[in-house]
């Protein structure tokens, strides 16, 4: 589904990524992790091409879109989720949404809203209400609904957990898990809470300092071990 | 279809108004319709988009001059005229828009002041086409020249007039570029991500907003049946404009009317009791309201009148 070799890149003349290899299988999850500084969210913004990179390949299904823009990217079946405040606060549900299918040049319509009854249902029934009386489990909730209403086949998420209570960290992820299951869209997810992060995804990536680190399956004590020791070392 | 019902019931009363007033009571309902027709004019940018402008006063002038001058030196009917100083109006909105938006929303501010005051000295100064300070006096006409005998045939040509620009509202905040223009002003860096140009959308919503503020500028010119940079270069205008927007509602298209039909009226009285003893009393009561609307209503009275209209349903 999606492959990144040697990649680099960062922000004008300051190199963030020094070669991150990533290779994720479809319809699997993957979780992101490593201290703050990383690279994480840069690789992500770099997959979606927010960021261009400097070297390096970025393959969705094979084809090489390193340097294409966010727009192309997405038409590809990618979808990338930034980390919060990414609603307009003062539109209702249905504007934020409808806003977004236009910027990727797609209509609004029932499709849409049938995909988003059968994540969200309890988005449906604040449709007319302003972003800004949701509460911050149903912004996210938003902000997720406008990634999945065109069903990419590859969904980017950073920091899903960011600012939320446990409970609610749960119930996103519940979704997330669904959201896999139903319809097979990979995840490939940045988290600053290692626990969550060890618990859904299958395979982690570990980072640090814009390297890779190591890499190994979630439920490998041996990941678990690394992982603990990159955050408390 | 709700939607529809409060904006009809408010225009339909508002048209039977005149045959049951003095037509001094109409003249001061005009005025209130000039301004909620120019406060929304005013909102396209400034509550749709989010760019404060406190220099309206120059398109106002724009428009007031532009079919003042067509009609005393060529001879061309205002109602032709408006449109021409429309379009002059907004290349000038969208110039001053491309130039001043880059810098954010308090150099456009800045700017827009900056704009009206320019306008005004040009106009001094430009004494064979403007008159200079003395401006240029209409000797009188008739309905084909916009020059009307009944102050409610202004009445109704302003009524018309707002009409159209709300519903003109109502159309573009539903539409795609009007929900660009709303996400804009919510989050500009979010509106960016999803791939939104927003200098490109400030400035389109720049020269629109021009554009509906000049004609307004040609119907005060044919009512005071005379032009003068000192009267249409006012930054009163520029600030009446905001403030009845702002106090009725900038998220929604009727809130500039309900703003309007309060303030207007309100400092016409608060002029004719005491404006002889404290000059300057209805810019107080503008800065007043203007300070206290935001701290009670964050959104205007509109969504306030709204909500308990609602309960009472």
């Amino acid at each position: 589904m999606l492959e990144v070799k040697g990649l680099e890149t960062g922000y004008k003349k300051l190199q963030v990524l020094f070669g991150i290899d990533l290779a994720v299988k479809e319809s699997s999850i993957v979780g992101i992790l490593g201290p703050n500084g990383s690279g994480k969210s840069t690789l992500l913004k770099s997959i979606f091409g927010i960021l261009k990179p400097w070297k390096g390949e970025v393959r969705i299904k094979g084809r090489n879109v390193a340097g294409f823009p966010p727009k192309i990217i997405g038409r590809m079946g990618v979808a990338f989720i930034p980390q919060g405040r990414s609603l307009f606060p003062s539109m209702t549900v249905r504007e934020n949404l409808e806003v977004a299918s236009y910027a990727l040049g797609r209509d609004f319509g029932k499709d849409e809203l049938n995909i988003i009854r059968e994540v969200f249902p309890n988005l449906i029934d604040k449709l007319n209400e302003t972003a800004a009386s949701l509460s911050g489990g149903e912004q996210r909730m938003l902000e997720i609904a406008r990634g999945i209403m065109f069903m990419p086949r590859l969904l980017l998420l950073d920091e899903p957990s960011a600012g939320l209570a446990p409970r609610i960290t749960d119930s996103i992820y519940e979704k997330l898990l669904m959201i896999n299951r139903e319809y097979g869209i990979t995840l490939l997810v940045v988290e600053q809470n290692v626990y969550k992060a060890l618990e859904v995804c299958e395979e982690i990536y570990l980072l640090e300092l814009g390297r890779n680190k190591y890499r190994g399956r979630a439920s490998d004590p041996e990941t678990k071990k690394k992982v603990l020791e990159a955050y408390l070392s | 279809m709700r939607e529809v019902i409060a904006p009809t019931i408010t225009l339909v009363t508002l048209a039977v108004l005149p045959f049951f007033s003095t037509d001094y009571l109409t003249t001061v309902l005009f005025q209130a319709l000039l301004w909620a027709y120019l406060g929304s004019s005013w909102n396209i940018l400034g509550g749709f988009t989010g760019q404060f402008s406190l220099g309206h006063a120059a398109f106002l002038g724009i428009g007031a001059y532009s079919s003042m001058i067509l009609l005393s030196a060529y001879g061309v009917t205002p109602w032709i005229g408006m449109i021409v100083g429309g379009g002059l109006a907004a290349l000038v909105g969208a110039a001053i828009g491309l130039i001043s938006m880059r810098l954010g929303t308090v150099f456009f501010a800045l700017a827009t002041i900056a704009l009206a005051e320019m306008m005004k000295l040009v106009f001094l100064y430009l004494r064979p086409i403007t008159g200079g300070p003395l401006g240029i006096v209409l000797a009188g006409g008739d309905p084909t020249t916009m020059v009307f005998s009944s102050p409610s045939h202004y009445y109704w040509l302003t009524l018309g007039l707002l009409a159209s620009i709300i519903g003109f509202s109502y159309w573009l905040k539903r539409s795609k570029f009007g929900l660009n223009l709303q996400a804009i002003r919510d989050d500009e860096d979010a509106a960016k991500s999803l791939g939104i140009n927003p200098l490109r959308h400030k400035v389109a919503a720049s020269g629109i907003s021009a554009f509906f503020t000049a004609i307004g500028g040609t119907i005060m010119a044919q009512w005071l049946l005379y032009v003068r940079p000192d009267v249409v270069f006012k930054i009163d205008h520029s600030i009446l404009m905001a403030v009845t927007a702002i106090i009725g509602g900038p998220y929604h298209p009727l809130g500039p009317l309900l703003g309007s039909l309060l303030v207007v009226p309100a400092s016409l009285i608060i002029n004719s009791l005491l404006g002889g003893k404290v000059i300057g009393l209805n810019v107080m009561v503008y800065g007043f309201l203007l300070i206290i609307s935001p701290v009670f209503m964050r959104e205007g009275i509109y969504p306030w009148i709204r909500d308990k209209l609602v309960r009472i349903r």
